[in-house]
């Protein structure tokens, strides 16, 4: 085994003593962590730690973790992870149905966060500047101000001469 | 004890004494003596001294609290010595010493 492969070993082996650790240093919590490289499930509650690895019928892994981050792919995975995360917890979906909703809906949410490339979040931020620039509307941009970033803010409020806070210019 | 040019000889020497069939073992050794130099050569960087010294200060640290402290829940000792193990497994893997002697032991034997 090759020292790079002997010390990336060590580094996850340290990461999961971390886990352990953190899951028992907040047993009154449910930590469910899910590994996108290996597709593993860490569930702990009360010092209970169990762990299981989602596979499919045929026993191989299908990224399932790392499929249901990515948006596009996110509806094809969530029911095979849902049924690991019964099989881990041994919960059936009937009587834990509401909190299985809440993982998908919280999962959801992230995989659509992610799914915003950087270059369209900047797109989005032009369009709304161009907005408030050619409408010279101040209301839009107070609602949308936290987004800017500290240049945009000063060249907008020198466009709309803006100097004091939001109710003061009313 | 024998340095890594001696080591380095005797294992040479013995090679000579074995058929073609044996030659793998010998320079699996030979590979592993350089493995342990380069090791050894890593082990002397100033940053990796210090992550050393680092890990050694936390076994100590771990040790104190596991022969110090009465009440230790059984989830969290068990942690506290994988951790140590992990932690003294990455020291020896650079140390140099242990290594050679590991194919010292492996060289008697033949």
């Amino acid at each position: 085994m090759s020292l790079i492969q002997t010390i990336k070993d060590w580094n996850l082996r340290r990461k999961m003593l971390n886990i352990q650790q953190f899951a028992h240093a907040h047993r009154h919590f449910l930590v469910i962590i899910a590994d996108p490289k290996d597709d593993t499930i860490f569930v702990s509650y009360r010092d209970k730690q169990l762990s299981g690895k989602i596979s499919s019928a045929d026993g191989q892994g299908h990224e399932v973790v790392k499929r249901l981050l990515k948006h596009s792919t996110f509806h094809s995975s969530i029911d095979r992870f849902l049924a690991s995360l019964v099989d881990v917890l041994k919960c059936s979906v009937e009587k834990g149905s509401d909190f299985y909703k809440f993982i998908d809906g919280a999962v959801f949410s992230i995989s659509q966060a992610l799914s915003k490339r950087p270059e369209d979040k900047d797109a989005e931020i032009n369009k709304l500047m161009n907005l408030i620039a050619e409408g010279k509307d101040v209301e839009l941009y107070h609602r949308h101000k936290k987004r800017f970033t500290r240049e945009s803010r000063e060249y907008l409020e020198s466009l709309l001469f803006i100097n004091a806070e939001p109710s003061a210019t009313k | 004890m024998a340095n890594t040019q001696e080591l380095r000889q005797i294992i040479e020497n013995k090679r000579a004494e074995y058929s073609d069939e044996d030659q793998p073992q010998f320079q699996k050794l030979v590979a592993d003596l350089q493995k342990a130099d380069a090791m050894d050569a890593l082990a002397q960087h100033w940053a990796m001294k210090e992550f050393l010294e680092l890990l050694k200060g936390r076994i100590a640290g771990l040790n104190q609290v596991l022969s110090e402290k009465r009440k230790i829940d059984e989830l969290e000792r068990e942690n506290m010595l994988d951790r140590k193990e992990l932690y003294q497994e990455f020291i020896n893997l650079f140390d140099l010493q242990k290594q050679k002697n590991t194919i010292e032991e492996i060289i008697k034997t033949l």
